[in-house]
């Protein structure tokens, strides 16, 4: 009994430590598999809360916070996104606007899906271009400095320059020193 | 009044009409500029004005980054993850003069506190000369208890660099650090902060068997005021054979410290080979025209002429342009002399031809003292070492500085690495 507790704990233990190193399909492994377990994966993320890493502190907050409670939200947003591509794929356009996607988020979620959106931003290795850029400018409505370190990372490691800037932009405008984009249509 | 925005208005107006372009050059100019003054460093003919000129150029550029702030970092972050030196030293220095607290914590717990090599080395450089001592602090405080021994030396170096007294609690915890690299830099960081009250913990470190610590210590425990680190340089002078590098460093050490009783000891160093370059240095440093014949003997000598011509020099005070001493082909006997020194830059040097400079000391040899310690031709004073640290050539200061040091107990240990600026204001404060 002891042996089973303690090999089902270093698991849970390696999955947060996937999550917070992994991108792509690795990451979204560990992802699934920690909210499966739901209330079992708490202790393991809890251990990491305190990471001395800012990057690891948000993705282990999000993780906990989507078990303890923001699954609705989350889900649907991801589901937002995932409807609209398929929707504007059959337009001419191809591809949802940004801007529109970001409004969207505003008027069905307020704020209460930057954490999550942010946490697939920088966990994401295919996301298309409008999908970063509707995050970008959805975020940057809601200036929260929980975000700060992931975006900060996001526009030091990303290779697009349109991304970088704009994740600049978002990170000006969390510190304050920048107003963000507007969203009128 | 009432129509005056607010200082914060007016940067945010004028933050998103910063052209990229402009921020591009000054971050290259920046990068180009780093790399052109640790060149100047190690110069033999460019002297503290010059190396003012150059930081001028330096700073008006970081102050074009500084000024984008907000813009820049869309050119600055990634320099955290895959920048190099100059580069490197760029974001840092603006992120060190410009970020407020919250900002600042994060980028260094971020990427300050994962620097490796080349990034490191870049953050380091800006954190030893950026004048803003408490962002200063606020990221290298947790280095001191850090698991990498890096980071832990990185913050004595840093703090020790700047001659922050609330380094000295630090350092005494850090000279009982496990790894010798870290008591190492502890025992520099006691030298350079002239904290007497580490002396005997110091002089433990001299018989230290890693070689880094030892020769740190050795220089250390001399700025310290051992008597202990005297008889050490001696000793190593005797056992010269076995272990060149420590007797190479205790021969200029003593000469620095230019005590008379050691001028025999230091002239009976020149039999060994591998310790004539140091023991020629010391003969200058240690300011006895005794001394002179025994230069005058190695002029002869293509290999040690550069540094017969320095002591020589750093003895007499002459002038050998003015004086007409110079050899027609001297460039490339300095240039000789330069890379056997270890690869600093070969400069211009200008070197005296044998025969002429023994003339000229036949001729003028009655008008020096022999009883007094002279330096360029005066009496070796506090002023005279001032005056020499303000002309001599950068790759010298370094040497200069701690001979100055040594003079007298109660003077700063100069930084000649640091901004120009910070050197005047630091010898304003010796008080001549």
């Amino acid at each position: 009994m002891t042996n089973s507790t303690s090999q089902g704990k270093d698991t849970a233990d390696a999955l947060v430590t996937k999550a917070i190193t992994a991108t792509g399909d690795e990451y979204f492994q560990s992802e699934r598999a920690l909210l499966a377990r739901g209330a079992a994966a708490i202790a393991a993320l809890q251990q990491r809360a305190q990471d001395p890493d800012p990057v690891a502190r948000f993705v282990v907050k999000t993780l906990l916070d989507w078990i303890e409670g923001r699954a609705a939200d989350n889900d649907a947003a991801l589901q937002y996104l995932d409807a609209a591509e398929k929707r504007y794929a059959r337009t001419p356009v191809g591809n949802p606007p940004p801007t529109g996607v970001a409004r969207y988020l505003v008027e069905h979620y307020a704020g209460r899906v930057t954490p999550v959106l942010t946490l697939r931003l920088i966990k994401e290795d295919s996301w298309p271009h409008w999908r970063v850029m509707a995050v970008l400018f959805y975020v940057q409505q809601y200036p929260d400095k929980e975000l700060l370190a992931p975006l900060t990372h996001f526009a030091a490691t990303t290779t697009e320059a349109e991304w970088r800037n704009e994740a600049v932009e978002t990170v000006n405008v969390i510190r304050g020193v920048k107003r963000a984009q507007s969203l009128a249509p | 009044m009432a129509n005056v925005p607010p200082a914060s208005a007016v940067v945010n107006r004028y933050a998103g009409r910063v052209r990229f372009d402009v921020l591009e050059e000054h971050l290259e100019e920046v990068d180009f500029l780093f790399a052109q003054r640790a060149l100047l460093l190690t110069s033999q003919r460019h002297t503290l004005s010059d190396l003012d000129a150059s930081e001028q150029r330096l700073l008006a550029h970081l102050d074009g980054l500084l000024a984008g702030e907000a813009e820049a970092y869309k050119l600055l972050l990634p320099k955290f993850v895959q920048g190099e030196g100059g580069e490197v030293f760029a974001v840092a220095y603006t992120v060190l003069a410009t970020a407020d607290a919250a900002w600042l914590e994060l980028l260094a717990r971020m990427y300050f506190d994962n620097a490796q090599g080349p990034v490191l080395d870049g953050l380091c450089a800006a954190l030893r000369l950026v004048p803003h001592s408490a962002n200063v602090t606020a990221v290298v405080a947790p280095w001191f208890t850090a698991a990498r021994a890096p980071l832990r030396a990185a913050a004595l170096d840093v703090l020790g660099f700047r001659r922050d007294p609330a380094v000295m609690p630090l350092v005494r915890a850090l000279l009982d650090d496990p790894e010798p690299a870290v008591r190492a830099a502890a025992c520099v960081a006691a030298g350079q902060l002239r904290d007497y009250s580490l002396r005997e913990r110091v002089e433990r470190e001299l018989s230290a068997s890693d070689d880094a610590l030892r020769r740190a210590a050795l220089r250390s425990a001399m700025l310290l005021g051992s008597t202990l680190v005297l008889d050490q340089c001696r000793a190593a002078v005797q056992r010269h054979a076995a272990e060149a590098d420590e007797a190479d460093e205790a021969l200029r050490l003593l000469g620095y410290a230019g005590q008379a009783v050691d001028l025999p000891r230091v002239l009976a160093a020149l039999s060994e080979e591998t310790l004539v370059s140091a023991a020629l240095a010391a003969l200058g440093w240690m300011g006895n025209v005794a001394a002179i014949e025994t230069l005058l003997d190695y002029a002869g000598h293509p290999q040690h002429l550069f540094q017969v011509a320095q002591s020589f020099q750093r003895i007499t005070g002459v002038d050998f342009g003015a004086e007409q001493l110079l050899s027609a082909s001297s460039a490339a006997p300095a240039a000789q002399a330069d890379s056997a020194r270890g690869g600093a830059s070969a400069d211009e040097t200008a070197l005296p031809n044998p025969d002429k400079l023994a003339v000229w000391w036949s001729a003028h040899a009655a008008q020096f003292p022999a009883e007094q310690r002279l330096l360029h031709g005066q009496p070796f004073t506090l002023g005279g070492m001032l005056l020499l640290l303000e002309q001599a050539a950068l790759a010298q200061r370094g040497e200069i500085a701690l001979a100055l040091a040594l003079m007298d107990a109660a003077l700063p240990h100069i930084e000649s690495t640091a901004f120009a600026v910070v050197q005047r204001t630091q010898c304003a404060a010796c008080g001549v």
